[in-house]
């Protein structure tokens, strides 16, 4: 592209990003060049904030400023329930319906054997651990409901087996405001499984 | 613009954007398709459930004549194979199987005698109990599906002397793609050493539709070489390591 080296540049930089394209990355580089200086320094502080102060809790694998996270460190929730997904993304999911009081665990994957994601890749070794050190009384496995979720919960039901905890699988079924005669066979099947007294 | 209509499984589906899935068809008209399948990571997609692996559907797509990747218009299920989903051991043997037919079936090649052979598997596997007979029948159903796509071992007689293959232990060759027998297995360094009972019974499975299979038995030892010799056969074939082999370790 001809112009500016600099515009040029951060044209190339905004591509980078997801789901951005040439055209995109180009009004959004225009934005950046007419907005007010203030507002384009505090956007680049930003940035840079994000990568230097966010790291991983090195309890629970969340994401976090200070180390433990504000979730793991808190005295309130209930650690003997630890809440197993899959991104720490999903922890915010979690989060925001606000009834979830125990801790979380993130695996930052799942297993994939099409793709050679293995136990070894992902942080179940580390769940393992936290099991064995005691006092929890339940896993919830919260990983996406599709094949590689499932083998997922599977594969951590299995080897949590003999550790007396117990392991629950979050229900999967209709969502809310759907309409069963258009739901799928494989999600129908699971809501009449995991049906619940009323 | 083509529309392809046809019963096909899902081998495989992978995330693209936000939202999409690009889902993977072994169908039976036009072999391997692949297709985007849009929201379908929404909650109330009308896709979601329907384009899971292990899905027996008919699906419709539309797309140009030469594109790599068509758009789903529509799934219905004909078999969910929910039996295969919800349990972990049938789970690892569903994934090889759907890897190394996503790995041999090239696009738009038709090849309806696999198409049957995956369901049948997928069928067999849902009813199954042993995990040890999902073994040997995953390793039967990798050499017959190997043998639909023109790789069809040769058992009858060895592939260096054409003699008769007697005594307890003959060798095979991955790379001549037979059974060596007893005499030439000295001068063939690269035979590996095996049971003549597990030749026969692969050869046997050859000949039977893969319905009956479940009539053949194999001790551990039998098993261990089928496991070894269809393992080494395979491998030679597709010329890489299939990534779900090791989870069946797990």
């Amino acid at each position: 592209m001809t112009g500016p080296k600099p515009l040029s540049n951060l044209m190339e930089q905004f591509q980078k990003l997801p789901g951005i394209g040439r055209k995109t990355a180009e009004r959004l580089a225009f934005h950046i060049l007419k907005a007010d200086i203030k507002d384009v320094a505090r956007f680049a502080e930003s940035l840079r904030d994000v990568k230097e102060k966010v790291s991983l809790c090195s309890v629970c694998g969340s994401l976090t400023e200070l180390d433990p996270c504000a979730i793991c460190s808190d005295p309130e929730r209930n650690k003997g329930v630890i809440c197993v997904v899959e991104e720490p993304h999903d922890v915010f999911a979690v989060e925001r319906i606000g009834e979830f009081t125990g801790v979380y665990h993130v695996l930052m994957g799942v297993l994939s054997p099409l793709d050679g994601v293995g136990p070894e890749e992902l942080r179940i070794g580390e769940l393992v651990a936290r099991v064995e050190k005691g006092g929890v009384d339940e896993v919830i496995v919260a990983t996406n409901p599709n094949v590689e979720g499932e083998a997922t919960g599977m594969y951590i039901a299995k080897i949590l087996g003999g550790k007396n905890t117990l392991v629950t699988r979050i229900a999967r079924g209709l969502p809310m405001g759907g309409d069963l005669e258009y739901a799928d066979e494989v999600t129908l099947s699971k809501a009449i499984i995991g049906r619940l007294k009323m | 613009m083509p529309l392809y209509e046809s019963p096909a499984v899902v081998l495989r589906s992978m995330k693209l954007g936000d939202t999409d899935k690009i889902i993977t068809f072994f169908t039976l008209y036009y072999g391997k398709l692949k297709a985007v399948a849009k929201g379908t990571t929404k909650p109330k997609s009308r896709f979601a459930g329907r384009v899971e692996p292990f899905v027996y559907c008919n699906m419709i797509a539309f797309g140009k004549e030469k594109a790599d990747l068509l758009r789903l218009n529509s799934c219905d299920i004909i078999e969910p194979f929910g039996l295969v989903r919800g349990d972990f051991e049938k789970l690892k043997h569903a994934f090889v199987s759907a890897e190394l037919v996503d790995i041999c079936q090239k696009e738009r090649d038709t090849n309806m005698e696999g198409f049957e052979l995956l369901l049948a598997m997928w069928r067999r596997l849902s009813v199954e109990g042993d995990a040890r007979k999902q073994d040997l029948l995953l390793r039967l159903f990798e050499l017959k599906y190997m043998s639909t796509i023109g790789f069809h071992p040769f058992l009858k007689s060895c592939v260096d002397c054409g003699g008769d293959i007697i005594g307890p232990k003959a060798g095979f060759n991955a790379i001549k793609g037979g059974v060596v027998c007893h005499k030439c297995i000295t001068s063939d360094p690269a035979a590996s050493r095996v049971f003549v009972g597990s030749v026969k019974l692969m050869g046997k499975s050859l000949e039977m539709p893969f319905e009956k299979l479940d009539r053949l038995k194999a001790d551990p030892g039998l098993q261990g070489d089928i496991d070894k010799i269809v393992a080494g056969f395979v491998k030679y074939h597709i010329r890489r390591n299939m990534r779900s082999e090791r989870f069946l370790a797990l």
